[in-house]
């Protein structure tokens, strides 16, 4: 081989993530981009086409998650090509051109600072991204969880996102709103689902009643199994490792976005970036993370082209979602053999 | 932290579990009040009879009220005429009768778990409030008895409590405890298999405990005869809408469903039970002609399965530990209920109550448990006003059927290697 092909080649392989992980980026955004033309067919689409370069965030925090946990370095490329280029993310960016993309991101980022016992820099990025999205409160649980376990910051620390959220709907009620408004469809409609596969898509009649009559309820049953899951895993005795930590708050979040009532389609990407991150700790769950990801976009598809469309009702795909949920907790909570 | 968090955090974790069912207590509470508005067919007729004893006065006019209507029996006529003394709602009095029954529904639930699911005394703690959660938020318990207004939770309690009793060994209590059901609902009867199963397996009672149950039946109608010779003035004036001016018959244990058989116009009335892909309709509607003789042929049939299967537990051999024989309970009530014809959708309670308390007992059994949750939706869908779901009753029959060969399968895997190889 002659000499400057080797070094080109030992520069490659020297620098091969650093490629990769540019060429999903360059690629990534390349196929964004076509897609954007679909926003004005989307009800309740944002269409933004900055919206398309949002998914680098959650990308980049999820690799740097994994990376913090000490996942060998192949993992932490992989995650961010996964995350970059799973359905959900694509979907909702580029077709529905919304940002929630950067909300989950944040709310990676600040989990991760809280993790290097960054606390007040934690939560003013965790507020960053209640005021960026109403879905930052998906990850409420895995800071409380994070709150009780670790016993070292003021629970004071938590009036931060509350501002956060506080500021954006004072913002709105002053005439300055961002693309889409704050609160979920469902919950802004008065309704209990909207084009999406939560456990509430069960619920089938007129809209304006159930959401009167099972919305107490409906926020009820996400409390009591986050409860239920902190009484649980948060005991005094109980230790978690870094790894084993992500394992138990991360299904935490994805209960919460599965049982949240009002939620829309937007919601999938709460359920699909920890599914991806988990199934990069446990790849047993890669199987489950697929699933999570498509029962995320099956729904976002058929609020475009009809649910005529859909090749299994959004009853079905909830019910899927269940089962691929409970797999990933059984999954998630199994405890790894000791040496 | 601030001092008193630190506090606030110690105290939280060492009462952990009272803070947790008192959460799940009030949520539980809140979750059920907005639904009480709803006025089902099936609450209609609640408070037609409740009008009734009204009507009749009360407790004085118990005797004119009946010893039972359709599946109900004496001590449910009690505590209707009872409830028509207490102030208030009729609808509100009667779904927060039902909700206190679904409090002890699920305190039972949580004793039964934190008894018998085999784990070390901590950890079994915590699994019953777990399970008390569970059954009190469970979407089945809360349609059940907060949006159809049925009072399900009032027989399968006392059944809950039975089996606490009876695992523990007390067997008058459990059997006084499983006659006292009997009084209210007939539907008991589908846990009898099991106390069948248990009588054989463990030998360490007199069959004559069973007489317990038709002198408990026998017992409850005496609140009425006491009425009957204190004010015998209404009694005369007895109602025909009711069979009120019958005596007690201990054929009333299981003529309710006889009379279902005989002359009830389907195979499955709402439940998908195995025989849920035959034709529904009698001949005279158009339908099949041998419609009379399947159902003869379909109670045998369940009776077969389930000598078939206390046969197969029995012959497993071995001592039967506690969590198998929770195990065997939820196996044998689900027989019963899926392979007996005429069942009605809301007859699945039970198992359904029970399969929670196996979630905790054996792990495996959680997906199976969600599975069962689809069939609980498509059950209560319709009766509180909502839309059905898009599955048809035959295809939903296929899937309880997978999910029947799934639970049996998990059984039969239970410590395969410490068992004899009696078969």
């Amino acid at each position: 081989m002659p000499a400057f092909e080797k070094k080109l080649t030992d520069w490659l392989k020297k620098h091969l993530d650093l490629l990769f992980v540019l060429a999903v980026a360059a690629l990534g955004l390349a196929l964004r981009y076509p897609l954007h033309s679909l926003h004005a067919a989307v009800p309740g689409g944002q269409g933004s086409v900055a919206a398309i370069f949002a998914d680098l965030l959650p990308a980049a925090a999820g690799a740097w998650l994994l990376h913090s946990i000490g996942e060998k370095q192949w993992k932490c490329t992989l995650a961010f090509a996964l995350l970059f280029l799973s359905p959900a993310a694509i979907f909702s960016s580029a077709v529905y051109g919304s940002f929630e993309a950067v909300t989950v991101g944040l709310c990676i980022g600040s989990f991760l600072l809280l993790r290097e016992k960054k606390h007040v820099p934690a939560f003013v990025l965790y507020a960053l991204a209640c005021m960026s999205g109403f879905y930052a409160w998906l990850f409420l649980p895995a800071f409380l969880f994070c709150y009780l376990y670790e016993e070292r910051f003021s629970l004071l620390l938590f009036a931060l996102p509350g501002a956060g959220s506080l500021l954006r709907v004072l913002a709105e009620n002053a005439g300055f709103r961002l693309r889409g408004g704050y609160l979920p469809e469902g919950l802004a409609g008065g309704k209990l689902y909207v084009d999406c596969a939560s456990f509430w898509a069960f619920l089938k009649g007129n809209e304006e009643l159930l959401f009167r009559r099972y919305l107490p309820l409906a926020w009820v049953l996400p409390a009591a199994l986050v409860a239920a899951w902190i009484f649980l895993f948060c005991r005094k005795n109980r230790k978690y490792d870094e790894e084993d930590l992500l394992l138990a708050v991360f299904p935490l979040v994805q209960l919460a976005a599965y049982f949240l009532p009002g939620a829309d389609s937007l919601s999938a990407i709460c359920i699909s970036v920890p599914a991806w991150i988990l199934a990069l700790i446990r790849p047993q769950l890669i199987p489950v993370a697929l699933l999570l990801d498509l029962s995320g976009v099956i729904p976002m598809a058929g609020a475009i082209y009809g649910a005529e469309w859909m090749p299994v009702s959004l009853q079905a795909q909830s019910w899927i979602r269940a089962a691929a949920l409970a797999a990933e907790v059984c999954l998630c909570l199994k405890r790894k053999k000791k040496a | 932290m601030l001092s008193f968090e630190r506090k606030a955090i110690k105290y939280l974790k060492e009462n952990a579990v009272t803070v947790f069912l008192l959460f799940v207590t009030l949520g539980g509470i809140l979750g059920r009040i907005f639904l009480w508005d709803i006025v089902s067919s099936d609450m209609a007729v609640y408070l037609k009879w409740y009008k009734r004893a009204e009507e009749c006065g009360g407790l004085p006019g118990l005797y004119a009220l009946g010893q039972r209507i359709k599946g109900y029996n004496a001590l449910f006529q009690l505590l209707i005429s009872i409830l028509v003394h207490i102030p208030g709602e009729p609808l509100y009095k009667m779904k927060l009768t039902w909700m206190l029954f679904d409090l002890l529904l699920a305190a039972g639930l949580g004793r039964l778990v934190r008894e018998n699911c085999g784990a070390e005394e901590q950890k079994a703690k915590i699994f019953g409030a777990l399970a008390y959660g569970a059954c009190f938020l469970s979407m089945n318990v809360i349609f059940n008895s907060a949006a159809w207004g049925q009072s399900d939770s009032v027989y399968v309690s006392l059944i809950i409590w039975s089996l606490v009793w009876l695992l523990r060994g007390r067997h008058l209590k459990a059997f006084l405890l499983l006659g006292t059901a009997f009084a209210f609902k007939l539907q008991t009867v589908f846990i009898l298999p099991f106390y069948f199963y248990y009588y054989l397996s463990e030998q360490s009672f007199s069959c004559l405990y069973f007489l317990t149950v038709p002198g408990v039946f026998a017992l409850s109608a005496l609140p009425r005869q006491l009425v009957r010779l204190l004010s015998p003035i209404r009694a005369e004036a007895a109602v025909e809408t009711f069979s009120s001016a019958a005596p007690v018959k201990l054929s009333g244990l299981i003529d309710v469903y006889i009379g279902q058989i005989a002359s009830g116009g389907q195979m499955c009335i709402e439940y998908p039970g195995f025989w849920s892909f035959l034709p529904n309709s009698l001949p005279e509607a158009g339908g099949f002609e041998d419609f009379y003789k399947f159902r003869l042929t379909a109670v045998l049939f369940a009776g077969l399965v389930l000598l078939a299967l206390i046969f197969l537990f029995l012959r497993r051999g071995g001592k039967k530990s506690r969590e198998e024989y929770l195990f065997a309970a939820f196996l044998l009530s689900f027989t019963t209920v899926y392979f007996l014809p005429c069942m009605i959708d809301r007859y699945g309670y039970l198992y359904e109550v029970l399969a929670l308390a196996l979630v905790f007992a054996d792990k495996r059994t959680m997906l199976p448990a969600l599975g069962l949750l689809l069939t609980i939706i498509y059950h209560y869908a319709g009766r509180v006003g909502m839309e059905s779901l898009p599955i048809t009753l035959p295809q939903l029959s296929l899937i309880m059927l997978l999910l029947y060969g799934v639970y049996l399968v998990l059984f039969l895997s239970r410590g395969k290697e410490e068992k004899d190889a009696g078969i």
